[in-house]
């Protein structure tokens, strides 16, 4: 039935004290005619009683200790906040400089690779006639301008020259230019004597 | 519970100390009720009172301190609940001993059978009647703590009240005839 549904619902607020004085009445009428909620309410109030409070015992000294706990864990926690503070910032730094590093030492392994290239005229004329070349020292060493890629350069375009000397029969115009280029001036005087010969 | 007033003692270590011991019995009850163990309850009092101390800048004393402090433990003791409901449920945990134990009637006043049963209920119904019951606030501070109406603490009392009869009837402890 509709009222008992609804005393049902009041009867946990009867015992616990939470109802006013028309409220409290209308569940006592409601009980002393209706058997099944009066066995409810019976239940009700023995679970009820079973869920009043017992004592938790507290030793005395437990306020003291947790204050001190807290304040342990609340210094740890500060520790460790003040070493992110610091730790944060070092590795990323450690981060950057290993990109960095890795950045120059594959700039200084594709320098050392041309030098090491066998086929070095067909390279050279490859890159020289697609453009690529004469843009290469200011694109690749000017971004990592250090005395090792100086030295690079350097080796690179006297091995150049030699290679473009000793082939020269074959070499463009424009070449012999790139190539003189580089000549101390003792090589450029025996460049001359080498092609007295030659007819352009 | 009683007024207190208050300037963020966070920056005040002695203010924040006495704030403490002026509520730890409240909130380590609280725990020992939900949880069981002085352990558990421990370690949840102290996270309690250092998410005080981290939120105290932020406290618009828009409620009464206690109040402030009850509902971070109420979030505190939801969250440990609910993270040891997931951990039985993946097996971490022993499953449920009075369930295991297969005994038909069990002692209804077992106060860890009373907690166990308490924790089977929505975690509303099961916040008002330890506030309610164990702690015994009164359903308008009940309402504050929770952030309901004082009539929907009510109802959810009273909700609670019936599905824990009907749970003890179902593990075979009954209140009828008593």
């Amino acid at each position: 039935m509709k009222i008992c549904k609804q005393i049902e619902d009041l009867i946990p607020l009867y015992y616990s004290g939470d109802l006013n004085a028309n409220e409290r009445k209308l569940v006592e009428n409601h009980l002393d005619g209706c058997p099944t909620c009066l066995k409810f309410s019976r239940s009700t109030r023995t679970l009820l009683n079973d869920l009043k409070p017992v004592d938790i015992p507290i030793d005395k000294n437990y306020g003291a200790e947790l204050v001190v706990n807290i304040q342990n864990r609340l210094q740890r926690n500060r520790r460790q906040r003040k070493l992110m503070h610091y730790l944060v910032p070092a590795f990323s730094s450690i981060v950057l400089m290993i990109i960095v590093g890795l950045n120059v030492f594959s700039h200084n392994s594709l320098s050392r690779q041309w030098l090491n290239n066998n086929t070095m005229v067909e390279l050279y004329s490859d890159l020289t006639h697609s453009g690529f070349f004469s843009e290469m020292s200011e694109v690749a060493f000017e971004q990592i301008n250090t005395n090792e890629n100086d030295r690079i350069a350097s080796e690179l375009s006297h091995k150049i020259s030699a290679e473009i000397i000793e082939t020269s029969g074959s070499a463009p115009v424009d070449d012999y230019i790139v190539a003189t280029a580089h000549l101390t001036d003792r090589e450029f005087e025996s460049f001359l004597k080498e092609i007295e010969n030659f007819t352009l | 519970m009683a007024e207190q007033s208050l300037k963020h003692p966070g920056y005040d270590e002695q203010a924040f100390n006495k704030l403490v011991h002026e509520n730890h019995q409240r909130i380590y009850g609280l725990f020992r009720r939900m949880v069981g163990s002085h352990a558990e309850a421990d370690d949840l009092t102290q996270e309690t009172f250092i998410k005080v101390y981290q939120s105290l800048p932020k406290f618009r004393q828009e409620s009464s301190v206690e109040t402030w402090i009850y509902r971070i433990a109420i979030n505190k003791g939801l969250n440990y609940l609910r993270r040891m409901k997931i951990r039985k449920t993946l097996g971490l945990e022993f499953a449920d001993t009075a369930a295991e134990s297969g005994e038909s009637k069990m002692d209804r006043s077992d106060r860890n059978l009373l907690r166990r049963v308490i924790a089977k209920l929505p975690p509303r119904q099961q916040m008002v009647v330890i506030l309610r019951s164990f702690q015994e606030l009164s359903f308008k501070e009940i309402a504050a703590v929770l952030n309901m109406t004082e009539n929907a603490a009510k109802v959810n009392f009273s909700h609670a009240i019936k599905n824990l009869r009907q749970t003890f009837l179902k593990m075979g402890v009954t209140y009828e005839n008593m």
